[in-house]
Order: C-alpha cells, then structure tokens, then sequence
C-alpha cells in the first residue's frame, strides 16, 4: 500500500474516530434537552413560548403531536413558495435574482420543509440573499426541528407504560431550536468563518484577470446557512456546485468539520435514545448498527475510487490518486468518498464530489445507502426513528424464529405495530421503485438523462431515490428542472417524509399505552452482538433487496461493462 | 393569469398534501 493510500485510510478513520467519540457527549446533552433537565436558556424559552400561547407540560397524544408538526410544516411551505415567487419584491437581493417559476418552487419549497433540500437551480443566480436567509436557512432550522421532535416522541413511547401522551411538539420544536441546533450551528459558523467561508450581504464582485478578462465572483451570506446546512443534515448549499465550491468548503480542515458535522447528530441520537430510555445498552446497540454499516459502505466507496477506471487508465492517465473525476484536488478520492458515504448514509445530500463522476461500484455506495431509508445513522431525528421501525421488525423476525411474542424494550409487539412498520417502510420502494419506472417510460424522463445505458438508469433511480428518502443529492448528469420531475419528485419528497413518519408517530402512539413488562428468561436480549447483526440482517434484507433489480440494470451492469472495457 | 391559477395549484398541492397527512393519521389509527 503506498503512504498516499495509508494517509487517505488514515484521513478517514480519523474523522470517524473523531465523531463517534464526540457523539457520546452530545449524545447525553441531547437526552438533557428532549427530557428537559437542559434549562441555561430557561427565560429565553418561556418567552417564546408564553408569546405563542404554549403550555409545555399540556402533553399531546400521537394524532395532536403529529398534527402540530404537519400544521407547522404546511404553513411554513406556503410561506417558503410565497418567498420564492415573490423573492424579486423582497429585500436584499443585490443580484437581481428573478421570482422562480411556480413548479420550481413548488418543487424547492417542498423539498426544504422535509430536509431533503433537493436543488433543481443555481443557488448563486436563482436565489436572493433575502431567500437564501430568511428562506432556506430557516426552513433548515425547522425541518431538522421536526426530525428530532419526532424522534423525541417515538423515544419517550418505550420509557414507561400506559401513558397516551408523547410530550408537546411545539415545546420539543422550540427546545430542539434554541438548545442544540442554533448554538451548533453559531459556533460552527464561526469556525468556518475563520477557514474562510464568507458571510456578506455585498453584491457579486467583478474581478479582472491577468489576462484581462472579467470576471463575476458570486458570494454571499454563506457561512450560517453552510453551518445548519450540514449540521442539521439538510444539504442544501449556496451555491449550485455545493460543498465542492471553495466558498463553502475552502480547505481539508473544513471539509473534516464538514463531515463530523453532518454524522454528529445522528449517531449522538442513538445515545440520547439510550439515555432516555434509562438502559443506555440499547442507544450503544443501535450506534454499532449504524457505526458498522457506514464503515462498511465508506470502505466500499473508498476501494472503488481509489482503484480508479480502467478505461481511463488505458489512455494513458495517472491512476495513482485513483478516480479524480469530478472530484475537487484539495480533498482528494479519501475524503470524496468519505463524504459520499456520510451524506448518503445520512439525509444529507451535500456533495463534495460529483456522484455522476463516480466509477459504477463507488456510485453504488451513496444509492444503497439512500435506498435503505437512510437508517445507518440517517438524518437527524429521522435516522432515530426510522432505525427503530427496522429494530421492530427485528425482533418480529427473530419471534416468528423462536415462536415468541416479539417485544422491544419491555413493549410487546404486536400485529397492529407490525402492519404500521410495514406501511411506513413501503412508501420508500413505492415512490423509488414507481417514480423511476414512469420517469424511463416517459419522453420527458428520457430527455432528462445525461447518460445512456445503465448509468442513465442510476441516473434517474438515483433521483428518485433521493427524493423518497430526503436526501436531496443528485447524479448532477440528469436535468431535473422539468415539469415531470418538479413535479414528481416534489410528491415523492412529501410522501417519502410525511407518508414514513405518520404511521412511525402511530407506531408511538400504541407502544406509549402497552404495558412496560420486565425482561424474562425469554426475552430476547436487544442489546447484544446477536441483535446487532440481526438488525443489519433486517436492514440489509428488507431494506435493500428490493432494490436489487435496479441496482443490478444500473450500477451493477455498468461496472461489468467497464471491466469488460465497454463503454457506452 | 396562468402563472396565478399555478401558483394556486402548487399551493394547494403542497400545503393541502402535507395536511392530508392528518387524514392519514386518522386511516393509521383505524389499524
């Protein structure tokens, strides 16, 4: 192995050792908020919440908390749409942006409000400062809100038994906010200001070169919105090439915070899910379910990319760095596919790469990670819950093995949890699998494509795949502003959020009124190695294998193809 | 004219898909 090699392994277990023992901390301080023992903003906190009318200790039951998030999201994709159709009108726009087409809108709106932050635009011309802050900035803060308040309320369900009420979501939502997201996000975007991601309110500058050109340098208020942009696993970036543009992420040194950031809270939820349950056993085996899988795929995208194209190769390219297409020099293939991984295996959807550059193999890793619901450790808030209804399953599986009732921590589970699991975990297939099927019968789908033959197809499972799961990153081949896609995919982002958490939140609801039974003889531990390959098992089977028919047309059959020396 | 009756179009289709969640909430309790 040469030391470019080792140094680019050692790049990478750095970060990860770096998140995962800074997970355990935060971890604990997040359980501190969720349960509400975090109180050093106490005053700031009933302000808000006596100026909106709130009573934190009125608990709400699964179909009120539900309906307090969705009420919260509705309204705010209405305002997001206003904003964006009416950006022109509003102030700080030194730029000139234009009101964005209505489906565009609808289609960036939508994605916004459910933390995929999908981007069929140029956020440097599109978007004005205003929108920018006061749109899609904020509409970071409250879609990661969400997350976690869900989260939250699916967690409080397996403390104890016999209650109906999971906690009050607009209590959790301002906590989430004030506690964890706005200071993260402050000290992060300090940091970053001093790697050198800009934050003004100053026009683009025209600058002459050597050669006595010009040319028009976009910036703007970046810092802030790059820091809760990755920190709340949003992904949405300033500008169009995203975190590959050196405004947002000049150097290495913010490229590793970039990427500890978005895995921080995540896998710190996996704790605070520990904590809160009071056996923190149960927080560790899901953080190791995670941990295992994220390491795996991130081994996967780092072999691929470093073993480079052999079709490239052949004409005479250095493949010492392996492939570096599409791929920024100061990162490097490491750290690229270390972030592709990480923003997959979360819902990220940043990119520091061009996942449409990747070798076949390399590729496959980010759409595997999304296809598998983004569990591994998933977004935030969403990755906790979503791994929970994949931890029910788990031990449906292992029942049915045994002839026991199935239970999870101490809550039995039963036919009613079962068929809401199954309901939740469907819609992801049902949008991925239906959406990438009408898109390649269509023409409008066809014309979209930047590619032919099987990597067209990955193209476009890789859209709607990211659009199911909330992820928002893109194969950047595909032209994504057009009717059908817009569109689509806004409804696909919808469902793939709203469609998942309604029954998961109904799923809490049941689990909240079951009795808490003690651990027996025969009850099946959930806190061992057992369970943990058990839960990858699940995961990997139910989650996965119903992609395989996809994968095997698109990345799969593009890989054989490359190593047979075919190209299309 | 046409950019006003889409721009009611997507409106509804945003915040009322998002509100008929609530429904389906209602479906999911019927389990």
């Amino acid at each position: 192995m040469s030391s470019d090699t080792a140094m680019g392994w050692l790049e990478i277990a750095i970060v990860l050792a770096v998140t995962f023992v800074a997970a355990v901390p935060l971890g604990r301080y997040i359980a501190g908020v969720l349960d509400g023992r975090a109180r050093w903003l106490a005053p700031v906190e009933r302000g808000l919440l006596g100026a909106a009318g709130v009573d934190p200790a009125r608990g709400m039951g699964w179909r009120g908390y539900a309906a307090a998030l969705l009420v919260l999201n509705a309204l705010h994709f209405a305002l997001l749409y206003l904003m964006l159709r009416l950006q022109s009108l509003l102030p700080f726009n030194p730029d000139g942006a234009t009101a964005m087409s209505p489906r565009l809108a609808f289609d960036t709106a939508i994605s916004f409000v459910t933390n995929t932050n999908w981007q069929a635009y140029s956020g440097e011309t599109a978007v004005s400062y205003g929108t920018q802050m006061w749109g899609l900035t904020v509409h970071n803060f409250v879609s990661a809100a969400t997350g976690i308040a869900a989260a939250a309320a699916v967690a409080r369900a397996f403390v104890s038994g016999g209650v109906k009420q999971l906690g009050n979501a607009w209590n959790d939502v301002v906590r989430i906010t004030l506690y964890l997201l706005l200071p993260g996000a402050l000290v992060f975007a300090v940091v970053l200001l001093f790697c050198g991601v800009p934050q003004t309110l100053g026009a683009a500058i025209t600058v002459h070169t050597i050669e006595g050109a010009t040319q028009t340098i976009a910036r703007g208020p970046i810092a802030f919105q790059e820091a809760i942009k990755l920190f709340g696993t949003n992904g949405g970036g300033f500008f169009n090439a995203n975190s590959a543009h050196p405004y947002e992420n000049p150097n290495a040194f913010s490229d590793v915070l970039e990427t500890v950031s978005e895995i921080l809270i995540p896998f710190a939820l996996a704790i605070a899910f520990g904590d809160m349950v009071r056996d923190r056993r149960q927080g560790i085996a899901l953080f190791w379910t995670m941990a295992l899988v994220l390491v795996a795929a991130v081994v996967l995208a780092n072999l691929a990319e470093t073993a480079g194209n052999p079709l490239v190769t052949a004409l005479g390219v250095d493949p010492s760095m392996g492939n570096m297409e599409g791929k920024e020099m100061r990162f490097g293939t490491p750290l690229s596919s270390l972030f592709a991984a990480t923003t997959t295996a979360t819902s990220d959807g940043a990119v520091i790469a061009m996942h449409d550059s990747f070798t076949p193999l390399g590729g496959l890793v980010p759409l595997f990670l999304i296809e598998l619901g983004e569990i591994v450790p998933g977004g935030v808030g969403s990755g906790l819950y979503g791994i929970l209804v994949f931890a029910l399953l788990a031990v449906f599986v292992a029942g049915l093995m045994v002839g026991r009732t199935p239970e999870y921590l101490g809550k039995k589970v039963e036919g009613r949890e079962i068929k809401l699991a199954m309901l939740a975990v469907l819609i992801l297939p049902l949008c991925i699998l239906s959406g990438t099927a009408i898109s390649l019968n269509t023409a409008s789908g066809l014309g979209s494509l930047g590619n032919s033959g099987p990597h067209g197809l990955s193209e476009m499972l890789y859209a709607w795949s990211s659009a199911a799961g909330n992820n928002g990153s893109a194969f950047a081949g595909l032209t994504a502003d057009t009717t059908l896609l817009d569109v689509g995919l806004g409804i696909a982002m919808l469902l793939g959020r709203f469609a998942f958490l309604v029954p998961v939140l109904a799923i809490a609801g049941s689990i909240a009124s079951k009795p808490k039974l003690a651990p027996t003889a025969g009850t099946f531990p959930t806190h061992t190695p057992l369970f943990v390959g058990l839960l990858i098992g699940v995961i990997l089977i139910l989650g996965g294998l119903q992609y395989l028919p996809g994968l095997a047309l698109g990345p799969i059959a593009e890989q054989v193809v490359m190593l047979a020396g075919k190209q299309y | 004219m046409l950019t006003l009756l889409l721009d009611l179009v997507f409106l509804v289709l945003g915040t009322g898909g998002i509100l008929l969640m609530i429904a389906y909430a209602a479906l999911c309790d019927r389990i």
